[in-house]
């Protein structure tokens, strides 16, 4: 469980997040969604600590991140930041790569790192993968390896920013599948989304940001019947069920 | 998994093989040529003569510097590139061997002429530039193509630099147009041992630091997230590569494409993953270097020109085919 408790932060002296609390429970997708520049990219660096908190607080599992170490960070909170570079390096190297917090100097693999590589990448589908180098694979399918570096790190918070970013509707699709697989779980997911569809389909709790704040939390139907989509984006969102769930739709 | 592992040791066998050969060629030939019994008689069984002591005092500490240089250089490179995310960074076009060139010259124009004093001054001054880069590059974002430019820029300044103190104090040039190409023709054991043992200290520490660099390269906020003090580490490989190339700058003079060539080289026979690109890149580094140095020895024999001559007209059209082959298929870019 991540706890945020009236979390002040910015770059510089320049205040971003003005106060900003919210509880991402274990086992939930908690979604953030908000205009271009209200600050989502920051709150999700500021949980991670690659933006020191101003004032306020953060915690998972009840232990503040400002107090643990950058190892002792990494093995509770993995993070998946929106423009990535794309090493020139194996598929299997970078899932690898999310072992390094469970390594001491000098930091060679072992053999479980690699037993825990092997079944995560096989449970994402991507085994067959390992050795192609990453910048030779689709936006998908990097996408895929990234989050499976992120469950070789073994951590129970997983953040994710643009998850979906330049992937066409049927790979978004198959990563919301894995996300939401990913919370069945037990992990405690969060995100930033640009797609609210997408967000209210496959959120438990969605935080909407403004200038800095929170300004609405709930479930994806109290955010539809909120009516704050109409004022950030100028349009309503409606729903309807046929039988196999919650369907959402603009409301052009 | 790491099913590539038979072919990158049949790679690294190879380039050992052209390592431990060019270095027999550097020992056998040259004005006299000795056959690899002698070498073997005057070095191991402790003959004396003046063939033994032209082995001893001056084909021997040739062979290493080439060995020694060639390995620090390629693999300074091969650090700037992953640390930097620049495939065009490497000592000579970033100022940090212009920087080691400073520091040899401002020692000469001191008066001190001690090998540790001179290896200790090229050190600083790879140091200096090499932080002068690096905040650079933190001020201006890091952006790819601003980090050389800038770096391109430090060079002249230093370079500038550095010929005023020549000018200023001609005593200083004690190796002037030798030092501004590179070459080993004046290379002794003085000069050579101290940089070599910061060479080796170097290697050994960054043999133990593989995953960090892969690490590194992955990006500030990957490498943030997996729990790796980015900046600490960025400093840590700063430093190994300023002490590499300024160990190298010390006796060899300021060699320029070696840095560049040989990592970019490298990437292509064996991929961008540390733990094969540095031993590859600093073994075929030693071969290639000692092999441009033979050739300098022995093509306009018995007149020598310096090796950073031979490399730059090898290496150049060698370099510039790499890339206009490449041209069809980047991926490194």
């Amino acid at each position: 469980m991540v706890e945020i408790k009236n979390l002040k932060a910015g770059y510089g002296k320049t205040e971003i997040l003005s106060g900003i609390s919210l509880t991402a429970e274990f086992g939930e997708i908690t979604t953030v969604i908000g205009a271009n520049g209200c600050g989502k990219s920051t709150l999700l660096k500021a949980i991670v600590g690659l933006i020191p908190a101003l004032s306020g607080s953060i915690r998972v599992e009840g232990v503040l991140v400002d107090n643990m170490s950058s190892i002792e960070r990494a093995k509770k909170i993995s993070y998946l930041p929106q423009g990535k570079n794309i090493p020139d390096i194996s598929a299997g190297r970078m899932v690898l790569h999310g072992r390094f917090p469970y390594l001491s100097y000098p930091r060679k693999y072992r053999k479980v790192d690699f037993a825990v590589v092997e079944n995560v990448m096989e449970q994402m589908g991507i085994l067959h993968l390992a050795d192609k180098p990453l910048s030779a694979l689709s936006g998908g399918m990097r996408q895929k390896v990234y989050i499976a570096a992120a469950l070789a790190q073994e951590t129970d918070v997983i953040i994710m920013d643009e998850p979906t970013t330049y992937l066409d509707i049927g790979r978004q699709l198959s990563l919301s599948k894995t996300v939401k697989g990913l919370s069945e779980k037990g992990k405690t997911i969060i995100m930033v989304l640009h797609d609210i569809l997408l967000a209210l389909k496959i959120s438990d709790k969605i935080a909407v940001m403004e200038n800095g704040i929170i300004s609405v939390c709930g479930t994806p139907r109290e955010i539809m019947e909120s009516g704050i989509t109409e004022k950030i984006y100028g349009v309503s969102i409606k729903s309807i069920d046929d039988g196999c769930g919650t369907q959402y739709y603009y409301d052009i | 998994m790491e099913k590539n592992n038979g072919r990158f040791w049949f790679l690294i066998i190879c380039a050992a093989a052209v390592c431990i050969l060019s270095a027999l060629l550097s020992f056998c030939l040259g004005s006299i040529n000795f056959t690899p019994k002698q070498i073997f008689a005057a070095l191991i069984q402790g003959e004396t003569g003046a063939c033994v002591n032209i082995l001893k005092y001056a084909r021997l500490p040739r062979t290493i510097a080439c060995l020694a240089a060639g390995a620090a250089l390629s693999v300074a490179g091969a650090i700037l590139q992953n640390v930097l995310s620049n495939n065009l960074a490497s000592p000579g076009v970033i100022g940090v061997n212009a920087g080691a060139g400073l520091g040899v010259t401002l020692c000469c124009a001191s008066g001190i002429l001690s090998g540790w004093a001179v290896s200790a001054s090229a050190f600083a001054g790879s140091v200096i530039a090499t932080m002068i880069i690096t905040i650079f590059a933190g001020r201006t974002g890091a952006s790819k193509t601003t980090v050389v430019l800038g770096g391109v820029a430090l060079n002249s300044i230093l370079n500038a630099f550095r010929e005023s103190v020549t000018t200023l104090r001609p005593d200083s040039a004690f190796m002037s147009s030798e030092f501004r190409v590179g070459g080993f023709s004046s290379v002794s054991y003085v000069r050579l041992l101290p940089a070599a043992a910061l060479i080796a200290i170097s290697l050994i520490l960054l043999f133990t630091l593989f995953n960090e660099l892969d690490v590194v390269a992955l990006g500030d906020e990957t490498a943030h997230s997996v729990g790796l003090s980015v900046r600490r580490y960025r400093i840590i490989f700063l430093i190994l590569s300023a002490s590499l190339a300024g160990a190298a700058v010390s006796f060899a003079g300021m060699l320029s494409f070696v840095g560049l060539i040989v990592p970019h080289l490298s990437r292509r026979v064996v991929g961008n993953e540390s733990r094969r690109l540095i031993p590859f890149s600093a073994l075929l580094g030693a071969g290639f270097l000692t092999l441009c140095d033979l050739a300098a020895r022995m093509i306009f024999s018995p007149y020598e020109l310096p090796v950073g001559i031979i490399m730059a007209i090898i290496g150049g059209p060698a370099f510039a085919f790499i890339l206009i082959r490449r041209k069809g298929g980047r991926r490194h870019g």
